[in-house]
């Protein structure tokens, strides 16, 4: 198995893919890596690709003019993501255009997939796509209960 | 296992956040998050387990520098 399929194992949104099922999405897999305070993607920008967090912290910024003039603002700064978590995959569910500014916290590598191929492949390959979207669903669960907490 | 943990400091959520880790966070752990190191005073499961995979919340404090 390679390092990038190792990788993937230990994404949530990958839980229950085959060894096989994960090679289909290794193959779909860019890296990219972003200096701390970069910006990902803006907020209102079309959905083209989701990301996933190989290494580094991304700040999920709901309101980013305001945070620009007034930085002491810091509620506008939703969540932080860490390692094996993912970002963008709200636009790979609706279609949507993206809810939130990302910004990198710190020096952050992450994979990049394309959202139109991924969908490709999940309709291609019904099992994994079940899977993967049951796994966003129940991310999406996670991060709205965390939200209720802070 | 892997755990996905969600770090939260009360009454702060520009700071903590959510990670997965290969092990199981427990009270007195320190944890770094961006630029900031948290001691984890609290830790209860937020959804139960599925698969590999456990889903906790760690309620943190910053630790300040020495």
């Amino acid at each position: 198995m390679s390092e990038k399929e190792e990788f993937l194992r230990k994404l949530d949104m990958f839980n229950g893919l085959s060894d096989e099922e994960l090679s289909s999405v290794a193959a779909l897999c860019n890296e990219a890596s972003y200096r701390a305070g970069d910006i990902i993607l803006n907020i209102k920008d079309p959905t083209e690709n989701f990301y996933l967090i190989r290494s580094g912290t991304v700040q999920i910024i709901t309101n980013p003019d305001i945070l620009e003039i007034k930085p002491e603002l810091a509620d506008s700064v939703m969540v932080n993501l860490g390692q094996g978590q993912s970002f963008g995959e709200m636009g790979l569910v609706d279609q949507g255009a993206r809810s939130a500014t990302v910004r990198a916290g710190t020096d952050t590598e992450v994979y990049v997939i394309n959202c139109n191929q991924f969908q490709k492949l999940c309709l291609e390959d019904t099992h994994l796509g079940f899977l993967v979207m049951r796994n966003i669903a129940a991310d999406l669960s996670f991060k709205l209960r965390y939200r209720n907490l802070i | 296992m892997i755990y996905k943990v969600s770090f939260v400091v009360p009454g702060r959520r520009d700071i903590g956040g959510i990670q997965n880790i290969d092990r199981e966070p427990k009270q007195g752990d320190r944890v770094r998050i961006g630029n900031q190191t948290f001691e984890v005073v609290d830790v209860t499961e937020l959804m139960p387990p599925r698969g590999d995979f456990a889903y906790l919340h760690a309620t943190c404090k910053p630790v300040e520098a020495a």
